[in-house]
């Protein structure tokens, strides 16, 4: 089981930033992950992680189309950035990815 | 005389800076609000604050309509919406409220009062910057901007002074705008006048904080207030008092928005005001040199 947080976040906000959040929550459900999910869409941020969620996770998500807000707070943490669209089309290999990033295998 | 010209190059250049500082009582709405409430605090203070400076309330207007559309919006946040509308909610429930509520909420009930609040100040402050009165305010003025060098006190007097200039008060406005560069000035002097008395980083800084000066930062003064604070804050204050003191006493204004040494070239008198920034410094420095041999101040790498 890997422990994942994610931040969503796409240009307008309204739209891609909570789909790719929800299937991401999805999919990671499906692979026995556990997983948090940050939005940072029009309504401004949301369920924020925190630095102990953080803390404990072994690997970060950034679906994001534009910049993240709050990125310090991931430094030294095991990145992936793909877009929300990758995101909202395939979630299965998304988390996948990430999951493979934790065991160090290439991808 | 540049100040009473109001077309050619100089009128449209005071159109520039009029322009800019009438931006920021919207500016510290909109990020008053933003600070709340996030990204939906934005746009509904953008508007109202538009409408506080609009109706002549200044700074007091955006802070207050800030706090206003900021707290409204964090609470219209959490009203509960079925999933499908929280769309609609984010791009229209939120604003439309928050720009309808305190938009109205301005214009029929707190703006009066606070109209009528700002106009009392004005004229208040108008009648404290002729005579005696003038000369109080710059002492409190200077000491203020002086004593945290860039800090919260330091922005109080400074909001002070930008809101007198944008109302066209220009005493206070002239005090805040000449004290910026009075201690860095000051103790660039005490570093000359007496360099057993300082490090040689500090006779280095000097010279950097004298620079920074020219250029209206009072933070390069920091460092010999951290190494001393209880010899060199007293004396900036002193000093930086005395200056706007001797030079409210002048009854010298600038109308311009430039800090100490820019603002020369601009000043009613020009030479009383450069006197009363050379007084400002000399003061400075002859306090802190003074206190710091009263009471043997050592500094750490002085060989005996």
């Amino acid at each position: 089981m890997t422990k994942i947080v994610a931040i969503t976040a796409c240009i307008a906000g309204i739209a891609h930033t909570y789909m790719a959040a929800a299937n991401l929550k999805k999919y990671a459900k499906k692979e026995g992950d556990e997983i948090k999910v940050e939005t940072q869409g029009a309504m401004g941020i949301e369920n924020k992680l925190s630095s102990q969620d953080i803390e404990d996770a072994d690997v970060v998500i950034f679906a994001v189309d534009t910049s993240v807000s709050g990125k310090e707070r991931f430094v030294g943490k095991k990145v992936l950035k793909i877009g929300t669209s990758e995101v909202i089309k395939d979630g299965d290999s998304a988390i996948k990815k990430a999951e493979d990033l934790v065991n160090g295998k290439k991808q | 005389m540049f100040r009473i010209i109001r077309f050619g190059v100089m009128g449209h250049v005071k159109l520039l800076g009029t322009t800019g500082l009438g931006f920021i009582p919207i500016i510290i709405a909109a990020y008053i609000s933003f600070s709340i409430a996030d990204r939906p605090g934005l746009a509904p203070a953008f508007i109202v604050g538009l409408i506080a400076q609009q109706s002549g309330t200044g700074f007091i207007g955006g802070i207050i309509v800030g706090l206003l559309v900021g707290y409204l919006t964090k609470w219209l946040k959490k009203m509960p919406v079925p999933q499908k509308l929280s769309v609609v909610k984010s791009l229209i429930l939120i604003p439309l409220i928050s720009t309808a509520v305190v938009g109205l909420l301005y214009m029929y009930v707190i703006g009066i009062p606070l109209k009528g609040f700002t106009a009392g100040l004005t004229s208040w402050l108008k009648g404290m910057s002729t005579g005696t009165n003038s000369v109080m305010l710059a002492v409190i003025i200077g000491a203020m901007m002086a004593f945290d060098m860039g800090g919260p006190v330091n922005k109080v007097a400074y909001t002070f002074g930008i809101d007198c200039y944008a109302e066209g008060v220009y005493g206070p406005s002239t005090a805040m705008f000449l004290a910026i560069a009075i201690p860095p000035f000051g103790m660039f002097l005490a570093t000359l006048l007496d360099k057993k008395l300082y490090s040689k980083e500090e006779v280095e800084n000097g010279r950097t904080a004298a620079i920074m000066g020219i250029f209206g930062i009072t933070e390069g003064t920091i460092p010999f207030a951290l190494a001393d604070p209880l010899r060199v804050i007293p004396s900036i204050m002193v000093g930086t008092a005395a200056a706007c003191a001797v030079n409210a006493a002048f009854g010298v204004v600038q109308k311009t928005a430039m800090a100490t040494l820019m603002a020369l070239p601009f000043a009613s008198n020009i030479w009383l005001y450069g006197l009363s920034i050379i007084i400002g410094a000399v003061v400075t420095a002859l306090m802190v040199n003074f206190l710091k041999k009263v009471t043997h101040h050592q500094v750490e790498d002085a060989e005996e």
